[in-house]
């Protein structure tokens, strides 16, 4: 599903020195990270602040274009802020308002090193963490308002899980591309080995998401 | 076998572990689910709980752990009952659980184990038992917090 926002004529965008995540909406945010990486220029914040986490967005980055627009420019800026405009389409910017919050979440996680939590726990695998991002992404996409919970195993891979008084949910991202999951709400319940996540996301997993 | 009205203690090493109060199923370790005799949930039975046995786990663990990021001060006490986990069921209405007396002579005598009864194995189905058993915590305390009542 694409989601596209359109920012109108010349929507004129401050981007505060702070982390501009406090002050815009999801979507919006979006736009931001679109503007950072998707453009050639470099928005320098003119103190020492550095709140534009470059890999955070380039998460994003890679699940969104900036279509149809026309050139972007720094327009100058004042001691605090700069300011850009952009004309022009974003795709697949994530529906669900926990995406960018859980985004740093995971990197957090993945940060982790050997030993972590005890002698047998293991860092995030590399592909794992890519993955577990891709999972991330695939659920934005398809505006899963219930916000996961992400948890790094011993074995280093992710797990994601939604437990409450509805729904009962673990997911394992492996580091091959795989996932398991199990998935019960007060309808249904399913118990999958693997899945691939290459493929659109799992049916029942999806309908007990969004029941 | 501890009796159905006995409390556990598990310990859970980092707070990475917990969203807010809730338990998160990777504090499980999978294998721990896989059926086999050598695999189980670790816990220790409180009515015969030894305070300086899991002090000297925390410790020890903290000791071999070897990376930066183990904070032996950051780990957590969960409670959970073994009537409650014997008695929970998964999607086929079957009780997977049983808990067993495991004492670790001169070092736990407490210790028992969580294990896998059902017969049943995959990864979905270890799914299923982490977050059955990540639901059934009853409380939460920081490890020094639950100690301080020994």
């Amino acid at each position: 599903m694409i989601s596209k926002v359109k920012l109108g004529c010349r929507e004129k965008m401050m981007i505060e020195e702070r982390d501009a995540s406090s002050a815009f909406s999801p979507h919006k945010k979006s736009l931001t990270a679109a503007i950072l990486i998707g453009t050639t220029f470099v928005v320098v914040p003119t103190s020492t602040a550095n709140d534009y986490d470059y890999d955070y967005y380039d998460n994003f980055a890679r699940h969104a274009k900036l279509g149809g627009a026309e050139q972007s420019k720094n327009c100058g800026s004042s001691n605090n802020s700069v300011s850009t405009y952009l004309n022009g389409w974003i795709e697949n910017a994530p529906k669900s308002s926990w995406y960018f919050d859980l985004a740093q979440r995971l990197k957090v996680l993945a940060s982790k090193k050997d030993g972590w939590k005890g002698i047998d726990s293991l860092a995030a695998l590399p592909e794992a963490h890519r993955h577990a991002s891709d999972m991330l992404n695939k659920l934005a996409q398809e505006g899963i308002d219930r916000r996961p919970s992400i948890g790094l195993d011993y074995e280093g891979t992710f797990s994601l899980s939604w437990l409450d008084d509805s729904i009962n949910v673990d997911l394992t991202v492996y580091e091959d591309g795989s996932y398991s999951f199990f998935a019960s709400s007060k309808e249904t319940r399913i118990s999958v080995d693997e899945a691939k996540l290459s493929d659109p996301l799992h049916g029942r997993l999806l309908s007990v998401l969004l029941s | 076998m501890p009796q159905d009205d006995t409390d556990l203690h598990r310990l859970v090493w980092s707070p990475d572990d917990f969203d807010g109060e809730k338990l998160l199923p990777s504090a499980f370790r999978k294998q721990d689910f896989s059926g086999s005799n050598d695999d189980y949930v670790s816990v220790s039975r409180i009515d015969m709980l030894d305070p300086d046995a899991e002090i000297a786990i925390a410790d020890n663990q903290a000791k071999k752990a070897g990376g930066n990021d183990f904070i032996r001060d950051e780990a957590w006490s969960v409670i959970l009952n073994c009537g409650e986990i014997r008695r929970a069921e998964d999607s086929d209405k079957l009780q997977p659980f049983q808990v067993t007396s495991e004492p670790i002579p001169g070092e736990n005598e407490a210790h028992c184990g969580i294990r896998n009864v059902s017969g049943k194995k995959g990864k979905g189905y270890v799914n299923e038992l982490r977050s059955i058993l990540a639901t059934l915590i009853r409380s939460r305390k920081t490890l020094d917090d639950f100690l301080k009542n020994f």
